[in-house]
């Protein structure tokens, strides 16, 4: 029963809480009786214990905004990129006003001490604006402010531009944070947090931007996997890569693991450019090695692909690369392949490789009869058969019983059906 | 846990306070010693910019409101009457408190906030005497006019207003020709903001609750949706107009502002050079057919395409044709449907499932039921389909066809789909034998440049 009232009362206050919000939200400052005005931001960061704010020696507004925005673009640098041109325009999107104050919105969240009172300067809802103007400000308090009070409401507008709150708590620690350079002492998990209770709709990490209403994993400071935001693009050897609405993954030391790649890749391979590109309705990513090198992938369906190499001569839609750029595995293969001086058919085989690019396995078929040396073998339609490094058959599945030499010179005996072992392949 | 009870009882006195407070809709005065102004119109200056004429009346209010949203000028002229038939006034000094939650700017120094009027819209509506006295004729107005936006959101929302905000944002748009220089788009937000989901675009009401979609990097309109059952009229050309009821679907529109295609209800009436015919839109079977039962418009405003609903008879010197009305049938629409595609200039580019005789190479040809045509823009035939065959003159001889046949815009066949077998000139072979059923196609001067079966 406690636990329930005490709940609906919560609701209760929260939905209270909430009534002013048509007014809009906007930044005010407390003024305490030694007339000292000081943005709430920093009030609270000072009171919490994270110190006195500074944008370095320079107290020119333009030199404090570069230094807030080199703090903030280390670990959000595409917030801060935009921050950079609102911060340029503030002005030109203000209303100031001059003898009227604004009326205060009720947004403390915490009590003020005795002797300090609370004064709005900004509100921002450009409903009541005309079309150009973001922000009404109230010019007498505004003058007031010092150059560092200025640029902490400024961004401290900025941020509820971007945020999606109601209420500006989360903001104004965030905030407090980059004026006091603390933003370094946080891990990623506890900035990723800050931003999200800031009410901005995602957090950089990793070289990606990603989106905060969605699942996201961090382990070890390290993030495992996110949502990339709409139109994102991954940097990769030159080429931007655009992400689909499906999770990026990472591997412990923050490279890219898997990502899901829209639109085209391209891939130098073995002198040919392979256009890397999902199927329309795929789901499976395009992975990479820990080292950033491409692992395996699509290809472009609306070309055919060629491997013609060593005793190999095949077309193929997925590749799978070793971390040195060797081949590894290709898929649905059809072509032809030489065994020991002999061509035979491939049809929509996977073939792996070893990573000195010699054939490990594939799924025979078609022609059962394989000539080794001095000896027949009938494979088995659509059986595993494998190779040893050096390219001889190491492993078949017999299609009738029979006898063979092993490379040992021993004598195998085996029926329809069994797995054959001429010998074990290297791993 | 009792005290917990206790506290909750409070909360919930208190909030039923709240609540009985906030029953009545409250209009704001700012009063100084020198000036009283309506608080619509203060804000109006300090946050917008606006300038007022203090001599503006209600009916000046009223006409420029009709400039953009014509039906909403109508509706507020009549809740001025009801305004005016309800009105009592109040000698009372201390009238209602003035709630500071919904105030953007604090009174300045040696003004203060005064409450104006305080209404139910139902049967109360009592205004401060002392305050309505010494109101400039614009403030006047302006309290009138709040009111009936107040009104107007009370009877669709089936409550009071719980805030006044964006009723007074919209209502200090209104004096001079601020509301007319808005962008649609900044119009429909304020509307929004003040919980009003309705706008007239190009005669259309529009359905501000449901998604609006704009031009890229543009303020105009691009797709919205219609109010269920609202009117809107085609004004085909002058003197010829058509109204309809719309669906609850969405309208596209172009960059100049026309309308590009809706779906409605009824009939609306075309005339072409060969006669009336009735377009009407129906509820698919399937909605990815949708798009075929729309109607779509040139941006000059006159009709694209739509689907003939009733029989009709068109005649003109060179056609007299039956559009055949034909029922959608499941799950194929088969016979086809009366499609009617004109040209931006109103006349026949297409007109599908018709019957009737064309004069077609000098000579009147017969047309079996849907049978279809379409006509280049200088007036010769582009193509023509009928289930029976037809003659046409190729090589200097009456060549039977069936099914189809499209011709070049000199008159000449381009192509058709042989009904008996017939020998051509060729270029290589002399003469040629050409099957039934055999597609044949010609260049400009008849000779044979391509063939076989499709």
């Amino acid at each position: 029963m406690r636990p329930f009232i005490f709940s609906l009362l919560l609701i209760l206050i929260v939905v209270s809480s909430f009534a002013g919000d048509v007014k809009g939200n906007g930044g005010g400052a407390v003024i305490c009786s030694g007339n000292t005005l000081e943005i709430l931001d920093l009030y609270e960061a000072r009171l919490a214990g994270y110190g006195e704010p500074s944008l370095g020696n320079n107290t020119e507004l333009e030199s404090m905004m570069n230094e807030y925005l080199q703090r903030l673009s280390i670990y959000s640098p595409v917030r801060a990129k935009l921050y950079l041109d609102w911060f340029k325009n503030f002005e030109n999107e203000s209303i100031f006003l001059s003898g009227i104050p604004i009326q205060p919105i009720p947004d403390l969240g915490s009590p003020l001490p005795k002797g300090c009172v609370w004064h709005q300067i900004v509100n921002q809802n450009p409903l009541l604006l005309p079309s150009d103007k973001k922000y009404l400000i109230d010019k007498t308090v505004w003058q007031k402010l010092s150059n560092l009070q200025k640029v902490g409401l400024i961004f401290h507008e900025l941020i509820y531009r971007e945020s999606n709150s109601s209420t500006s708590r989360g903001l104004r620690l965030l905030n407090g944070l980059v004026m006091t350079d603390q933003l370094n002492s946080l891990g990623l998990e506890d900035r990723i947090n800050l931003f999200s209770d800031a009410g901005l709709l995602s957090f950089e990490a990793q070289g990606l931007k990603f989106l905060l209403h969605k699942q996201f994993k961090v382990e070890k400071g390290s993030l495992l996997y996110a949502w990339p935001e709409k139109g994102s693009t991954f940097s990769w050897k030159g080429q931007n890569l655009n992400l689909a609405n499906e999770p990026v993954i990472f591997y412990q030391n923050s490279k890219i693991k898997s990502l899901p790649l829209s639109g085209k890749m391209l891939l130098t391979f073995k002198g040919q450019i392979l256009e890397i590109e999902r199927n329309e309705y795929s789901l499976t990513p395009i992975f990479f090695h820990p080292n950033g090198e491409f692992q395996a992938g699509e290809l472009s369906n609306s070309k055919k692909w060629i491997y013609n190499w060593g005793n190999l001569n095949v077309s193929f839609n997925q590749i799978e690369l070793w971390p040195s750029g060797k081949i590894a595995t290709l898929q649905n293969a059809f072509g032809k392949i030489q065994v020991q001086g002999k061509y035979y058919p491939v049809s929509g085989s996977e073939i792996r490789f070893y990573d000195n690019e010699q054939i490990r396995s594939l799924y025979w078929g078609d022609d059962p009869i394989i000539n080794l040396d001095s000896q027949k073998i009938y494979v088995e339609n659509l059986s595993l058969l494998t190779f040893n490094r050096t390219g001889q058959i190491a492993n078949f599945v017999s299609d009738r019983p029979g006898r063979i030499k092993n490379y040992r010179g021993q004598w195998i005996d085996f029926a329809k059906g069994d797995l054959v072992q001429l010998e074990l392949p290297d791993e | 846990m009792n005290n917990l009870i206790f506290l909750f009882v409070i909360f919930l006195t208190i909030q039923g306070f709240a609540q009985s407070e906030a029953e009545l809709y409250k209009q704001i005065v700012l009063v100084c010693p020198n000036k009283i102004q309506l608080l619509d119109y203060f804000e109006g200056e300090n946050l917008r910019g606006n300038k007022y004429s203090k001599m503006t009346g209600f009916s000046q209010l009223i006409e420029s409101i009709s400039l953009t949203m014509p039906d909403r000028a109508k509706l507020y002229q009549v809740s001025n009457l009801q305004f005016l038939s309800m009105v009592s006034f109040t000698q009372n000094e201390k009238f209602g408190e003035v709630a500071t939650d919904d105030l953007i700017l604090e009174a300045p120094t040696n003004c203060q906030y005064q409450v104006l009027l305080q209404t139910n819209f139902e049967n109360l509506l009592v205004v401060q005497k002392k305050l309505w006295n010494m109101l400039n004729p614009i403030d006047l107005a302006g309290a009138q006019l709040n009111w009936s936006i107040a009104k107007e959101i009370y009877q669709s929302d089936k409550k009071i207003p719980g805030s006044s905000v964006y009723i007074r944002n919209l209502n200090s748009l209104v004096p001079g020709d601020n509301l007319s220089k808005l962008a649609f788009q900044d119009l429909t937000q304020i509307l929004i903001a003040a919980r009003l989901f309705s706008v007239r675009k190009q005669g259309v009401l529009i359905d501000l609750s449901k998604p609006i979609s704009f031009f890229d990097n543009t303020q105009i309109l691009n797709r919205a949706y219609s109010v269920l059952d609202s009117k809107w009229t085609f004004q085909e050309s002058e003197g010829f107009n058509s109204t309809v009821r719309l669906k609850e679907d969405q309208v596209e529109f172009y960059a100049n502002g026309a309308v590009s295609s809706l779906r409605f209800e009824g009939n609306m009436i075309i005339h072409t050079e060969g006669g009336e015919i009735l377009i009407a839109t129906q509820e698919p079977i399937f909605s990815v057919l949708r798009n075929d039962e729309r109607v779509s418009f040139y941006s000059n405003g006159r009709l694209k395409s739509g689907v003939a609903r009733s029989a009709a008879i068109l005649e003109t010197p060179y056609y007299k044709i039956k559009v055949d009305k034909t029922e959608e049938v499941w799950p194929f629409d088969y016979p086809p449907k009366p499609y009617l595609l004109l040209f931006s200039d109103g006349r026949i580019e297409l007109i599908s499932n018709v019957s009737g005789m064309i004069l077609f190479q000098d000579k009147w040809l017969n047309l079996v039921e849907h049978s279809s045509l379409s006509w280049y823009e200088n007036g010769q035939i582009f193509s023509m389909n009928s289930r029976d065959q037809f003659n046409v003159k190729i090589q200097n001889k009456l060549v039977s066809f069936i099914e189809h046949a499209y011709f070049f815009e000199n008159g000449q066949l381009k192509c058709g789909k042989l009904n008996e077998p017939t020998v051509f000139f060729t270029t290589f072979v002399k003469k040629q034998l050409f099957l039934k059923g055999e597609e044949v196609c010609f260049d400009e001067i008849q000779n044979l440049a391509s063939y076989g079966f499709n």
